[in-house]
């Protein structure tokens, strides 16, 4: 059983990565070239600046290793769908040890059910308390010199916001049969905030959108980073996994509905006709 | 016939291991530990870390993809 339900995980999470591809090529890529765009302007007016201090000289233009157009299409489609069928495997595993207690507690459970809360869970645990932590940013957003900290602190934060969210889950669980079950949900749910709030408190925080270019008098020569881009990422990046997985839950939870099914279901029918032909 | 089933079942005494609950851990170790290998290569490589050194052929590829899904990068 377990093959079939990481096989629906897979499935789900491709069909996932790739709706959510589509939506992400539509409304966050536009987001990401006008970012692109400034980043160019900026560093032009960077490099003005430093020719008119120190005298001609021009930085040489790093040849790219991909273009644009395979970055924005090829790179981000593989990327978004390889994302996606990832966390359609975590979503698997996670659902095959959930279930494998519950429907064995509670054999009354709709398995879709605990699929549907899984499926609020992943989104809450791997990408909504990240990004509360860390909002995702366009290119140009975010120093260079910082990626390694931005990096760990972000790796952190989801790590231990996942290790919550399984023991917040146990918790419930374990709580369910001693204070009913609404208590038990609401004493894991405010468990995992609290947990959370104190680790992302502990963690760094950064500030790193750019400011305005200012040449030796003060002057702004080329402004800071446009805010409504900054905005219109952050809302389409959570509007995109808000998509991915509702798409991934829903399809894993249509599987499951095949699969729970009576597999007797289909030869039973053909004997009862075969019964009914012969009488 | 029922004879010769009956000694082999004799012959084999030895407790025999439930496989399907190993099998099972085996597969659901197996997903995740290529899905988090996937996820770290998707999200981290060559951002702070690199495990090719200092290539940045993955980096460039999913540069994009990487905004999207709201991982750190420049």
């Amino acid at each position: 059983m377990e093959k079939k339900f990481i096989g629906a995980g897979l499935l789900s999470g491709l069909i996932a990565g790739i709706v959510a591809f589509i939506f992400a090529r539509l409304f966050i890529e536009p987001q990401v070239a006008k970012a692109i765009d400034y980043e160019g302007g900026r560093s032009e007016a960077e490099e003005a600046l430093e020719a008119a201090a120190h005298g001609g000289h021009v930085h040489g233009e790093g040849g790219e290793l991909f273009t644009r157009s395979i970055q924005e299409n090829v790179g981000a489609g593989i990327g978004t769908v390889v994302f996606a069928v990832c966390m359609g495997a975590f979503f698997a595993v996670a659902f095959t040890i959930l279930w494998a207690y519950v429907g064995r507690r509670y054999p009354a459970t709709d398995p879709r059910t605990v699929a549907a809360a899984l499926g609020a869970i992943g989104f809450v645990a791997l990408f909504g308390v990240p990004f509360f932590a860390y909002p995702a940013n366009p290119p140009a957003v975010g120093d260079d010199d910082t990626i390694g900290a931005r990096s760990g602190a972000f790796l952190t934060i989801t790590l231990l916001s996942v290790a919550f969210a399984v023991a917040a889950v146990v918790l419930a669980l374990w709580l369910r049969p001693r204070i009913g079950g609404l208590l038990s949900g609401v004493a894991a749910t405010v468990g995992y905030l609290v947990a959370v709030t104190i680790t992302v408190a502990l963690l760094p925080e950064f500030h790193e959108v750019p400011g305005p270019v200012t040449d030796g008098a003060g002057q702004i020569v080329f402004p800071g980073f446009p805010g409504d881009v900054i905005g219109d990422f952050r809302v389409y990046a959570i509007a995109g996994q808000v998509i991915l997985w509702t798409v991934l839950t829903v399809v894993f939870a249509l599987i499951l509905g095949r699969l729970s099914r009576p597999p007797a279901s289909a030869p039973a029918a053909d004997d009862e006709r075969i019964v009914a032909g012969n009488s | 016939m029922t004879a010769s089933t009956h000694t082999t079942a004799k012959a084999r005494s030895l407790a025999v291991p439930d496989l399907s609950v190993a099998g099972a851990a085996v597969w659901l170790s197996l997903t995740v530990l290529l899905a988090a290998l996937a996820y770290y290569f998707l999200g981290y490589d060559q951002g702070a870390v690199s495990v090719f050194g200092s290539d940045t052929h993955v980096h460039e590829f999913v540069h994009d993809a990487r905004h999207f899904l709201g991982f750190p990068c420049h």
